[in-house]
Order: structure tokens, then C-alpha cells, then sequence
């Protein structure tokens, strides 16, 4: 579940090609729709049984799954359907059956259970082919939508929702795996100010200016998200405070380096706080937010456009590793 | 033994289409040679199936036969599989009942396999 650390860099996950996922107990349906789709801009996985299929989908992540449901049984074959739906990791994953016809009561159980399609066997490959082109863009659709919804609309940062998904996520995983963990929270220093003397449009620009500076400065691995109206923040997995603290310097120059061509005298300056801890065992993920919020206010005291930082590794760990 | 005429047995529904991909792209002929090499083999497989009234195996040898002849040009043997899948879903566990009907659709289907094998051999 790893998202591009710079969301506009494209909505979904690109690949030369979308794969699908066929799952069928016949090799020759296998050797036929290969070389029928040899020319398509999707390229096909092949599984010949249930189990095979179900572990395909698991790690190869298909784009769509093409499900025989007489396989070798139809119970066997909704079954399997069941189970790609139940699970979170395939359960976005559009499935079109493939059966006969004669089963209509297979059919609205298939529907009933999340099947995108069902396509009758025997069937036209002239037919399967738009029917897999038709869920594919669906699918893609759905994917850039779902992404869209957790973009900031002004400057095109991930947005606060999303971010605090995220935070979630890497704060648990860094506990588990005992990686250092670093949070910053950015505040623009007196925004109201650039609003009043030169209207809303120009703070508009300020604020993409620095999301862009901001995304420059990070690195692949990081997450920058617009947090509320001028506060940003960044997540840096494996970042310990101190490394944490650089990167925020880094920041506060770009920021501070910024100029509009149309606005020449305008300058921006920030405030940063940051919170790194090196171990796990360190405190549950909104007292982070909460220090690195501290540091935040912290920073705008001591004249603002500067950086204040706190290692939060506990005692103990830190006593282990020096 | 009586079975229905297989009228169009060995053309393609989309016949100028189809020779045209055969002539045209050389794994697709490779592709239909394979299919209809392997044909004596799941034409035996079908009839021990039936002689052994083993319905699952007959079932999923029909199923398979189903999805797969028409995209290789062989829609009729298709259709044949289609209605012997079909009928054998239809009456699960009375199978012995309609043997003589599932004897019939076995003998249309394996006719026109063998039909379309024989005509790979030319």
C-alpha cells in the first residue's frame, strides 16, 4: 500500500501495461487468449487453478481478475470470487466471470458478491476483449477518483484526511519493525498579512509556491500534505530527529528563497517544528502531532523562520543505542 | 447411433476473419495446429469419461471445450460442448436416467472433433 510520495506524478500506480489476472483450469482458453490479446495494452497472468489464482492476486496485484466460475465447479468458483471480494487487498479489484449462460441463478449470485461482468462461454474474443477494455477504464476511473479525494485542490499536496491515514499506518509500522519515525509541521509566517496587502489570488501563489518548494525538498520516501489553510506537514519514514531537523532546514531555505516575478518585493518565511524518535516504544501518534505542534509555536516565539526540533526516542532505547 | 447433422462443422461463424488471422499471424496457425493435435486425446478422454460415468470429468472435459473451440475456429464444437455441459449440469445426479441423450450429445461432439482432426491432417 504504498502511495507516490508526489501525488501529481500520476493517479495510479503506472505500469506499461494493466495485467489481468486470468484464472482457468483450461490451458488452451490460457495459449489462445495470449496470442488473440497479443497485441492489446494489457498483458494476462495465468493461473490454472483456485489456489494458484487467489496467490496470483495476492502478489501480482492484477488490474483485473477473469474468472472462470465452473472451476471445476461452480461452487468452487463463487467461492473463490467470495474470497477476492472479503480480501482488503483484491477486494478493489474488478472480476469478470466467465461461465455458461445456462445458469442464470450462478449469475445473480456472481453479481451479488461484487463480479464486475460475466461474459458467457462460449464467448467471442471480439466481445471479452472490450468487455476487459470497458473495465479497465472503469477501474481506472474509480482509482483516479478515489485519489482525487485525497488531494489537496489548491496546491495539489496530499490533503489532511489522507495524511492522517498515513500517520497512522507509519507510525504503527516503524513500532513494529523498531524504525526511527519523523513528523514536521510547517506554519508560513504572518500569511494574513500577504493576503491583506495583496489580496487572496497572491496567497493563492505563495501557497503553491511553497507546496512545490516543499516537494522539491523532499525526498521519495516522504510524505507533504497541505494540513490546514497555510500549515503543512511532512512524513519521513526511517528519519530520525536529527536528520529530520536538516531536511526542515532545508525547507525553511527554499521557502524563504521564494520569489514572485509579478509581486517582486514579496517574501515568504516559515516556522517548523519536527519530532523524531530513533526507536519504538515512543509515544501514540497524536502526541507527535502534538510536540511536533509545540516545537511549531515554539519556532513562531523565538522570532519565527526557524527550525525547533525534539528527539522523543524513549530513555531507555536511547540509552541502548549510545 | 443417430446425432444431429453438424451443419458448418469446420467453418469458423466468422470465416473470412478468421482465415484471415490464420494466414496472417503464424501463432495463431501454430495455436490451431496444438488444439487440434491434441484432439485424439481429449476425444478418448471424453469417451472413457462416458464409458466410465464419470460425470465430473466429462463435465469439465465439456466445459473446457466450450470455452475454448470457437476461438480456435471451431464454433460448432463449441456449441456441441455447450449443450453436452449444459445437459450434464442440468441433470446431475440422474445421470443414468438420460444416459441415452448423454450418450447422443457425447457422439455429435466427438464426431465433429474427430472430424476436425482428421482435416488437420490433410
Amino acid at each position: 500500500m504504498t502511495a507516490p510520495a508526489t501525488p501529481d506524478a500520476g493517479a495510479t500506480q503506472e505500469r506499461a501495461h494493466p495485467r489481468v489476472l486470468l484464472i482457468d483450469d483450461a490451458p488452451e482458453i490460457h495459449r489462445l487468449l495470449r496470442v488473440r490479446f497479443k497485441h492489446d495494452e494489457f498483458d494476462i497472468i495465468s493461473a490454472l487453478t483456485a489456489d494458484e489464482g487467489i496467490r496470483l492476486a495476492l502478489a501480482e496485484k492484477p488490474d483485473l481478475i477473469l474468472l472462470d466460475i465452473a472451476l471445476p465447479d461452480e461452487s468452487e468458483g463463487l467461492h473463490l470470487l467470495r474470497l477476492l471480494k472479503e480480501e482488503p487487498a483484491t477486494s478493489d479489484v474488478p472480476v469478470i466471470m466467465l461461465s455458461a449462460a445456462s445458469s442464470s441463478r450462478h449469475k445473480v449470485t456472481a453479481f451479488d458478491l461484487g463480479a464486475a461482468d460475466y461474459v458467457a462461454k462460449p464467448f467471442e474474443l471480439v466481445e471479452l476483449r472490450v468487455r476487459i477494455r470497458a473495465a479497465l477504464r472503469v477501474k481506472q476511473l474509480v482509482a483516479m477518483l478515489a485519489q482525487r479525494a485525497q488531494l489537496d485542490g489548491l496546491t495539489g499536496l496530499w490533503n489532511r484526511a489522507f495524511f492522517d491515514q498515513r500517520w497512522e499506518q507509519e507510525h504503527a509500522r516503524s513500532q513494529r519493525h523498531g524504525h526511527p519515525l519523523c513528523v514536521t509541521l510547517l506554519d508560513l509566517d504572518h500569511f494574513k498579512r500577504v493576503n491583506d496587502h495583496h489580496g487572496h489570488p497572491v496567497g493563492d501563489e505563495v501557497l503553491v509556491a511553497v507546496a512545490r518548494a516543499l516537494q522539491a525538498q523532499c525526498r521519495q520516501s516522504d510524505l507533504a500534505c497541505r494540513y490546514g489553510g497555510e500549515e503543512f506537514a511532512v512524513l519521513m519514514p526511517d528519519t530520525n530527529a536529527a536528520d529530520g531537523a536538516v531536511l526542515a532546514e532545508r525547507i525553511r531555505v527554499a521557502v524563504s528563497e521564494l520569489r514572485w516575478p509579478r509581486v517582486p518585493d514579496l517574501r515568504a518565511t516559515c516556522s517548523l517544528g519536527v519530532a523524531g524518535s530513533s526507536a519504538p516504544n515512543s509515544p501514540p501518534p497524536a502526541q507527535w502531532i502534538e510536540m511536533a505542534d509545540r516545537n511549531l509555536y515554539a519556532a513562531k516565539r523565538a522570532g519565527r523562520n526557524r527550525v525547533v526540533s525534539t528527539d522523543i526516542t524513549p530513555a531507555t532505547a536511547a540509552r541502548k543505542s549510545a | 447411433m443417430s446425432f444431429r447433422a453438424p451443419a458448418g462443422t469446420l467453418m469458423p461463424q466468422n470465416e473470412n476473419q478468421f482465415l484471415s488471422d490464420l494466414t496472417n499471424d503464424p501463432d495463431m496457425a501454430e495455436l490451431v495446429a496444438l488444439f487440434l493435435g491434441e484432439m485424439p486425446e481429449r476425444v478418448r478422454a471424453v469417451r472413457e469419461s462416458l464409458a466410465a460415468h464419470d460425470w465430473t470429468a466429462l463435465t469439465t472435459a465439456a466445459h473446457r471445450l466450450r470455452g475454448s473451440a470457437g476461438g480456435h475456429g471451431f464454433p460448432a464444437i463449441g456449441e456441441a460442448a455447450a449443450s453436452l455441459e449444459d445437459a450434464l449440469r442440468r441433470d446431475r445426479g440422474r445421470e443414468e436416467a438420460v444416459l441415452s441423450q448423454i450418450t447422443s450429445e457425447v457422439e455429435r461432439l466427438t464426431v465433429l472433433c474427430e472430424r476436425a482432426a482428421r482435416g488437420s491432417e490433410r
